[in-house]
C-alpha cells in the first residue's frame, strides 16, 4: 500500500506541473486517510524522492525521473485498453492506476513498440497522423512541460471529453458495427474535425468536411480523438 | 418505351426542388415493395418526348443498413432506371462525391448535376466542371435549383442520344482489390457487387453463398489490418474523394459570415427559442386551425347537411347522404385546419434548417422515451392533430423511433380532445378536474415511453444527424409541400372515413344503434358506470373525437350534461374518449405508416387502456 500510494504521490505531483505542491492536495490518493499520507511522504523524503519547504512538496532530479516512469507506464496501458481492447477511457485510466504499480518496465517496452507497429501499420492515415501530432508537440511545449518523452502522442480521449472550439485527430471509432454512418459522413480514423459546440450532456456539434453533423452523447464518447494544437 | 431517370443525392441537396420544377403537379406517391418509405415519381414532357422521372430518398451511402439505403441501393443495381441522375451539393463537393463515387462503380448511365453553385461561388469554393467531367468520364450540369437555373439541361440530357456510363475507377487496398476480384470471378459479380459483398451490405442479387464466402475473406482481411473491409473500403473512396475535391475546386478567400447558430444551438438561448417556437407554432395552429374548422364545418352544414335534409329523401337516402357528408367533414376538418396549417409551419422549419437544430437540442428530453431528437416534431405535433403528427415519424431514422413515437402520438390529448376535455370536465366539473385528465395523460405517455424503449424490437442508435444549411425558405415550394401532404391524407382517410361513417349510418337507420345501445346498457353500467347512450356517444368519437361530446349531447337531448350525468359520470367518459380507440384517420395515417398489425395492436391496446382505466376509476368513485 505505501509503495503503490508513494508511487500515485509522485505521479501526481508531476501531473499538476507545477514546482510546489501542498500536502493538503494529495489528500484523495490516500483516500483520506492523512496519518497513511504522511508516513508514505516521509519514506519519499528519506529515500531522496521529495524535498519538503515552507510552500509544500518538490519533486527532486530523483523524483521526477522515477515519476515520470510511473506517468509512462499509466499513459502506455491506458491507451494499450482504449485503442486496442476498446476499454471505456474513464475505466482504463483506473484499471491502469492498478497495474502501473506491478508491470514490469519490460512489458511496458513491448506495449510500447506494439501500439506504434500498429499504427504505422494502418492504411488511413493513422500513422501520418500521429507523427504530425508528435511534430506539433515539439512546437508547443508549454502543454508537455516536465513530460517530454513520456509519451509520443497527445493523450487519446473521447470526443465527450474535449472543449467546444478544439482541431482534434480521430484516432478510432469504439462500437464500430453501430454507427457505421460515421464513415459515410468521412468521421473515419485519420480525419481532422473540429468541435463546434458541447451541449452540458455532451451532445456535440462537429464539423467535418466542411458540413456540421450533430451527435448525441451516446455516439459522441464511442469516437477517440486526439487534440492537435494549433499554432 | 419511355427512358427512365432516377435522382439520387445526399439529403437536402436540392433533389426535391429538381423534382418539382421537372415534374410539376402530376406526382405520384407509392410505397417501394416491401418497405414503407415513400418514392415520388412523375412524369416529364420536355420538348416533345416523355420520361419518367423519380426521386429517390436522400442518402449519404449505398452501403449502409437503414431502409432508405437499402432501398436505394437495391433500385439501382437491380432496377430499370436507365439513367442516374446524381446531383451534388457544389459547396460540400468532397462528402458529396463519396456517394457519386460509389454511384458510377454500378456502371450504368449517370450524369452529374452540380447544385447550390451560387452557395458555393459566396463560401469562395470555385469548381472547375470541365476537370470534373473529365475524371469520371460523364458530362456536369452546373444548377442553382433556387433559381431554376439550368434545370431545363438536365430534361434536355435525359432525352438526348448519348448516355455515357462513367468510367471512373478509385483504388482500394490491394487487398481489398484482390478480394473483389476473386469473388467476381468465382461468383460472376460485378465491381460493385463484389464490393457490397465484402462490406457485408445484403442485396437481392448477392446469394447466402457469396455472402458466406466473402464474410471468409473479410475476416482474413480484418485480421491482417486490424479493421474490417467497410472501413477499409469507405477510408478509400474518402481518400478518392479528397484527392479529387482538391484537383477540381479553388479556394477563394471568403469573407466571414454572421453565425447564427451561435444563437440557435447553445442552451441559451437556444432552448428558450426552441420552446417559443414550437409553442408558438403549436398556439397559432390552436387558434387558427380551431376557426378554420368550425368555419368548414359550420359552412358545410349550412351549404351541404340543411339543403340535404331540407330535400326529404326517403329515410334510408337521407341517413346515408347524410353520412358521406359527415365523413366529408370530417375529412376537410382535419386535412384543412390542421394537417394544411401544421405543415406549412414544419415545411417552413425544414426549408430554413431550423428542424435539424430543434432535434440536436431536444435529443437529451427525448432519451428518456427512447426517442431522439428527432421525436421532438411528432410529439409537438400530435397536440395539434393525431394524423400531421404520425405523418412526420417518417422523418425519424429507425424504425423502431417510429413505432414508439406513433404509440406515444396516438396517446397524446390532439386538439378534438382537448375540445372534449374543456365542453365536458372543465366546464361541468372544474378546471383542477380538467387538468387531472391532462396529469393521468401525461403520466401514461411517460412510463409508456419508458417500458416501450425497453420492449420495443430493433437496436438503438445515437442520433448522427447533419445540421441542414440555414437558408431562406422559398414560399411556393412550402405551400406546395404542404399541399402535398394534404392531398396524400384525404386520399388514405377519405375512404375509410366514407365507408365508416356510412355504416354507421345504415346501423343507426336500421335501428341497431338503439339495439346496441340496449345490449351495452347494462355491461357499459356495470364496469363504467355509464348508460347505454353515453357508450353509443363514445363509438360516434371514432369518427372525430368532439362527435363524442356532440353525440352526447344530442343523445341526451341536452346541452347541460350535468343534468344527466353525474360529475364522475363525465369524468369518466372523457377519460375514456381520450385515451381508447384513435380515430379513423388516425387508423388509416398509422396503418400507412408503419403497417396494418402495429396499428391494430396500437388500436387494442388503447382501446384496452382506455376502458381498463375508465373501469378502474368508476370502481374507485364506487368505494369512495
Amino acid at each position: 500500500m505505501t509503495f503503490e500510494l508513494s508511487e500515485d504521490i509522485l505521479e501526481a505531483i508531476l501531473n499538476t506541473g507545477k514546482e510546489m505542491v501542498k500536502v493538503s492536495n494529495l489528500e484523495d490518493l490516500a483516500h483520506g486517510d492523512t496519518n497513511e499520507l504522511s508516513k508514505a511522504v516521509t519514506c519519499l523524503k528519506d529515500k531522496g524522492y521529495l524535498t519538503e519547504s515552507g510552500d509544500g512538496l518538490s519533486l527532486t532530479d530523483k523524483g521526477t525521473v522515477k515519476a515520470a516512469q510511473v506517468a509512462r507506464k499509466h499513459a502506455v496501458l491506458t491507451s494499450f485498453l482504449t485503442e486496442v481492447l476498446g476499454t471505456e477511457p474513464d475505466h482504463a485510466s483506473k484499471e491502469a492506476c492498478l497495474m502501473e504499480h506491478t508491470v514490469s518496465s519490460e512489458t511496458i517496452e513491448r506495449l510500447d513498440t506494439f501500439l506504434e507497429k500498429r499504427s504505422s501499420g494502418h492504411k488511413t492515415g493513422r500513422g501520418r497522423g500521429w507523427r504530425r501530432a508528435a511534430g506539433q508537440e515539439k512546437t508547443s511545449p508549454q502543454e508537455h512541460e516536465g513530460h517530454a518523452g513520456l509519451t509520443k502522442r497527445n493523450p487519446i480521449v473521447s470526443l465527450s471529453e474535449c472543449a467546444e472550439g478544439s482541431l482534434l485527430h480521430v484516432s478510432m471509432i469504439r462500437c464500430f458495427g453501430k454507427h457505421s454512418r460515421l464513415i459515410d459522413l468521412g468521421v473515419i480514423p485519420g480525419e481532422l474535425i473540429t468541435l463546434r459546440r458541447k451541449l452540458d450532456n455532451h451532445a456535440v456539434v462537429i464539423t467535418v468536411k466542411g458540413c456540421d453533423i450533430a451527435l448525441s452523447p451516446e455516439v459522441a464518447e464511442n469516437i477517440m480523438v486526439e487534440r492537435c494544437n494549433t499554432q | 418505351m419511355m427512358r427512365r431517370a432516377v435522382l439520387i443525392g445526399n439529403p437536402s441537396v436540392g433533389k426535391s426542388l429538381i423534382f418539382n420544377h421537372l415534374t410539376g403537379l402530376g406526382v405520384e406517391v407509392s410505397n417501394y415493395p416491401g418497405t414503407t418509405v415513400g418514392l415520388m415519381s412523375g412524369i416529364v414532357r420536355h420538348k416533345d418526348t416523355e420520361f419518367t422521372l423519380t426521386d429517390l430518398p436522400g442518402i449519404y451511402s449505398l452501403s449502409g443498413r437503414s431502409d432508405e439505403e437499402k432501398l436505394v441501393r437495391e433500385y439501382l443495381i437491380t432496377g430499370d432506371a436507365d439513367l442516374i441522375v446524381a446531383v451534388l451539393d457544389a459547396k460540400h463537393l468532397e462528402r458529396n462525391l463519396y456517394l457519386l463515387l460509389q454511384a458510377a462503380e454500378i456502371r450504368k448511365p449517370l450524369v452529374i448535376v452540380l447544385n447550390m453553385m451560387d452557395d458555393a461561388r459566396s463560401a469562395g469554393k470555385i469548381i472547375d466542371a470541365d476537370v470534373l467531367s473529365k475524371k469520371f468520364g460523364v458530362p456536369v450540369i452546373e444548377t442553382i435549383a433556387t433559381e431554376g437555373k439550368n434545370l431545363e439541361k438536365i430534361a434536355d440530357y435525359v432525352i438526348g442520344d448519348e448516355l455515357p456510363v462513367p468510367g471512373i475507377v478509385p483504388r482500394y487496398d490491394h487487398h481489398i482489390e484482390a478480394a473483389a476480384k476473386s469473388l467476381q470471378k468465382y461468383h460472376d459479380l460485378s465491381e460493385a457487387e463484389s464490393l457490397f459483398a465484402l462490406e457485408n451490405v445484403s442485396l437481392s442479387s448477392l446469394s447466402p453463398e457469396v455472402m458466406e464466402s466473402a464474410a471468409v475473406i473479410s475476416s482474413e482481411i480484418e485480421k491482417r489490418h486490424m479493421m474490417s473491409p467497410d472501413q477499409i473500403i469507405g477510408a478509400n473512396r474518402h481518400n478518392t474523394a479528397k484527392t479529387i475535391s482538391e484537383e477540381v475546386t479553388t479556394l477563394s478567400p471568403q469573407k466571414k459570415r454572421r453565425d447564427l447558430d451561435s444563437l440557435l444551438t447553445r442552451g441559451f438561448p437556444g432552448i428558450p427559442i426552441l420552446i417559443i417556437t414550437m409553442v408558438g407554432i403549436l398556439s397559432i395552429v390552436f387558434l387558427l386551425g380551431g376557426i378554420l374548422e368550425e368555419g368548414i364545418i359550420g359552412v358545410m352544414t349550412t351549404y351541404l347537411l340543411d339543403p340535404f335534409h331540407a330535400l326529404d329523401l326517403n329515410p334510408f337516402l337521407d341517413t346515408v347522404g347524410s353520412a358521406v357528408i359527415l365523413a366529408l367533414m370530417s375529412g376537410l376538418g382535419i386535412a384543412f385546419p390542421y394537417v394544411f396549417l401544421f405543415y406549412i409551419f414544419i415545411s417552413i422549419l425544414e426549408d430554413t434548417g431550423y428542424l435539424t437544430r430543434a432535434a440536436f437540442l431536444a435529443d437529451r428530453g427525448m432519451h428518456r422515451l427512447g426517442l431522439h431528437g428527432q421525436g421532438l416534431i411528432p410529439l409537438v405535433l400530435s397536440f395539434g392533430c393525431t394524423v400531421p403528427a404520425i405523418m412526420s415519424t417518417r422523418f425519424l431514422p429507425t424504425r423502431r423511433e417510429r413505432v414508439i413515437a406513433s404509440v406515444l402520438v396516438t396517446m397524446l390529448p390532439c386538439s378534438a380532445r382537448t375540445v372534449v376535455i374543456s365542453g365536458i370536465v372543465a366546464s361541468f366539473i372544474g378546471f383542477g378536474a380538467a387538468f387531472s385528465i391532462y396529469g393521468i395523460v401525461f403520466i401514461l405517455v411517460f412510463v409508456l415511453g419508458c417500458v416501450l424503449s425497453r420492449i420495443t424490437p430493433g437496436e438503438q442508435y445515437g442520433m448522427i444527424l447533419e445540421m441542414a444549411q440555414l437558408r431562406r425558405p422559398i414560399p411556393k415550394y412550402v405551400v406546395k409541400k404542404a399541399w402535398m401532404r394534404v392531398s396524400e391524407f384525404l386520399y388514405i382517410a377519405m375512404p375509410l372515413l366514407l365507408i365508416s361513417s356510412v355504416f354507421l349510418g345504415i346501423f343507426e337507420y336500421l335501428g341497431l344503434v338503439t339495439m346496441f345501445e340496449s345490449f351495452i346498457d347494462p355491461i357499459s353500467t356495470a364496469v363504467l358506470g355509464l348508460p347505454g347512450f353515453a357508450f353509443t356517444a363514445l363509438m360516434f368519437g371514432i369518427l372525430r373525437k368532439e362527435m363524442a361530446f356532440e353525440t352526447l349531447a344530442i343523445m341526451g337531448g341536452t346541452t347541460d350534461l350535468a343534468s344527466i350525468l353525474s360529475s364522475s359520470q363525465l369524468y369518466i367518459f372523457a377519460l375514456v374518449c381520450v385515451l381508447f380507440v384513435p380515430c379513423i384517420s388516425t387508423i388509416a395515417v398509422l396503418m400507412r405508416e408503419i403497417g396494418v398489425k402495429t396499428a391494430a395492436l396500437i388500436t387494442v391496446f388503447t382501446l384496452t387502456l382506455g376502458l381498463s382505466l375508465g373501469a378502474l376509476l368508476h370502481f374507485v368513485f364506487m368505494l369512495v
